[in-house]
């Protein structure tokens, strides 16, 4: 999970000390919907995970990406 | 250093892009979606408010092909944006504005009805737009993304799924490269360049040893790879990059390969400069950069061997040593990657397509030199001629070129884009002069810059410059001369300023060498109604003057 930390936080671009799973989408300021994107493609990137369509909306926090890559 | 600064303009989202290019540059990107154009046109609107060292319009053509029913919808729609395009860049606002070219994604189902490949007429009739919009900016540049697209494939350089969650068409690998790719337009145009490769011979630029008799081109020894790597080459040199040999080899058995009978793309007169003996490269380096006039850190080495890239990087780390490819097949790859990295331009002056031969002039110049009894008579013998006259338009991209990258010879070293240039040109106020000169070896071209700005009863020489080529012919003290005469009809005074950088030593006591008197602050002053020029003897064949507007009918 730490790595997982470590990943957003340097998608973000913050200290992985101001990450934790349960911030969300819209709350945590650097968070926007173009954020959303980022994270979501890098994450498809690093983790070999394909996040379909339908489900990018419903990813509204930390811990639901966190939970994707885990059951893949 | 500050920051460069940098408009994207897009007809799709480009957030992920910008956030990109951020690291490195000062990015402003219009609020909103589709928003380009309107800024543009909008004479109030921050884009049009404050100059901008790069524009870059990235454009997706599936984005409009909604509205492209039929082919002249296309075609309107790129003659109304070429007006607006022309409106935007007459503004002056960009130092240099970077446009791509248009890609279709393939996955249309054919229209068989009309008969017509109806995106590859409006590729076509966009890229004629390019090409006008570059005949009429000289600060215009073309991207070919569809080159980039081309070589990592449609299907990972865009992401649907990006598209139709976000408006963004790209992959995240594909809006790295087009980060990349801009990076090195701006290399390119706003920076300098490097200017030599530097090559070993043997396992590099062929197959095989040539001291063994091994070395080959053809279907030996894979000969087919270093076949293509040369016809590269040979392609980098017409752009201006300038080769050198480095190698640790008999002259004779080398002699034989490049001039010989084989036929290989590359011809011994191709390299400007070679060093084929038993000494360390890394000496052998410095000599080359002495005798072609050029800086260890304008030179790209190229070399197989890891211990000889090693200790070139240990004695002149200077030099560029990129890791030579593990496997050889991927050798045209990677020095495209190279050539991209360190030469790309995006334009090319007729002094860079006869560099070389330039080279190979100079060293005849070199023997005369050696077998001469002073400085004046191997003046005397080269038979130079100089002609002085006031800038042609055409001569704007040389000029810029020349104030970009001349270190040495540089009084002021003002880093002028074409843009600028072309704006001083039309200023009442200022007087640009371009020196062409020759000698009995050859043309050596536009090689000196002198811009002047008149205030009252004073001229400034805002610009002073000469390409390091012709550097220690007197050709400055003709230039000065010829300054003081024609000045002095109208004026009281010529002021010159030396600002020091690093390079630019050589020329520090022109001015007072010139019989200027020293002022404060690297200013130096001469007065045209009571200073005595000291009269250098001039040992050109002909100087001539011109202030003649030219006509460019």
């Amino acid at each position: 999970m730490n790595s997982f930390l470590e990943f957003a936080a340097r998608v973000f671009g913050d200290d992985v000390k101001n990450i934790n799973l349960d911030l969300r989408y819209g709350e945590y300021e650097k968070w926007d919907s173009m954020m959303h994107l980022t994270l979501i493609m890098e994450a498809e990137e690093k983790y070999g995970i394909e996040v379909p369509f339908n489900k990018i909306a419903e990813i509204r926090s930390l811990r639901d990406l966190y939970e994707m890559i885990e059951a893949k | 250093m500050q920051m460069k600064t940098i408009a994207v303009l897009s007809n799709v989202t480009t957030g992920i892009l910008e956030a990109e290019l951020s690291a490195q540059y000062q990015v402003y990107a219009p609020s909103g979606y589709d928003t380009w154009r309107a800024e543009m046109l909008d004479e109030a609107s921050e884009l049009n408010r404050e100059g901008r060292d790069l524009g870059v319009f990235l454009f997706y053509g599936d984005a409009w092909r909604d509205n492209w029913k039929k082919l002249e919808d296309g075609t309107r729609f790129i003659a109304e944006l070429e007006c607006d395009l022309r409106s935007f860049l007459m503004r002056g606002r960009l130092k240099a504005a970077v446009i791509s070219t248009l890609d279709f994604r393939e996955e249309q189902v054919e229209d068989l009805l009309e008969g017509e490949n109806r995106p590859l007429e409006w590729q076509v009739c966009w890229q004629r737009m390019l090409m006008r919009l570059r005949v009429d900016f000289e600060n215009v540049h073309v991207y070919d993304w569809c080159k980039s697209i081309r070589e990592m494939g449609a299907a990972k350089f865009y992401a649907r799924k990006m598209w139709y969650t976000g408006s963004m068409p790209f992959s995240l690998q594909g809006m790295r490269r087009i980060a990349e790719d801009i990076d090195m337009c701006e290399r390119g145009i706003l920076k300098e360049r490097k200017k030599c490769v530097v090559l070993d011979l043997d396992n590099t630029l062929w197959g095989g040893v040539a001291g063994e008799g091994s070395a080959s081109i053809d279907d030996h020894n894979q000969g087919r790879i270093y076949w293509d790597f040369q016809r590269q080459l040979k392609q980098a040199k017409e752009q201006g990059v300038i080769l050198a040999i480095l190698s640790k080899n008999n002259f004779a058995d080398v002699e034989a390969l490049l001039t010989g009978g084989v036929q290989m793309p590359l011809r011994l007169e191709d390299f400007a400069g070679y060093r084929i003996d038993w000494e360390e490269k890394y000496e052998n380096i410095r000599l080359l950069a002495q005798e072609l006039n050029i800086g260890l850190d304008s030179m790209v080495f190229i070399d197989d061997n890891p211990a000889e890239r090693e200790a070139m990087k240990q004695f002149n780390p200077e030099v560029i040593v990129p890791d030579f490819p593990q496997d050889v097949t991927a050798l045209s790859e990677w020095f495209y990657g190279i050539y991209r990295k360190y030469f790309f331009c995006t334009a090319v002056t007729s002094e860079d397509v006869h560099k070389t031969e330039m080279y190979h002039q100079e060293c005849k110049r070199k023997e005369v030199r050696e077998g001469s009894s002073s400085l004046l008579d191997y003046l005397a013998k080269l038979e130079i001629e100089v002609d002085m006259h006031r800038m042609r338009e055409a001569e704007i991209p040389r000029v810029s070129q020349l104030c970009m990258k001349t270190n040495q010879f540089n009084l002021t070293t003002k880093r002028y884009a074409e843009d600028e240039i072309r704006e001083m040109h039309t200023d009442p106020n200022y007087d640009i002069f371009s020196v062409h000169t020759w000698d009995k070896f050859g043309d050596n071209g536009l090689v000196s810059v002198v811009i002047c700005r008149h205030a009252e009863d004073t001229v400034e020489i805002d610009t002073f410059l000469m390409s390091c080529r012709v550097m220690g012919r007197k050709i400055e003290d003709g230039i000065v001369q010829k300054l003081i005469e024609y000045y002095g009809q109208s004026f009281n005074y010529l002021k010159g300023q030396y600002i020091e950088t690093p390079k630019n030593q050589p020329v520090k006591d022109l001015y007072a060498r010139m019989s200027f008197r020293t002022m404060d602050n690297g200013c130096f002053v001469f007065s045209l109604k009571n200073d005595v020029a000291v009269q250098a003897p001039l040992c050109f064949k002909r100087i001539t003057f011109s202030t003649e507007e030219a006509n460019e009918g």
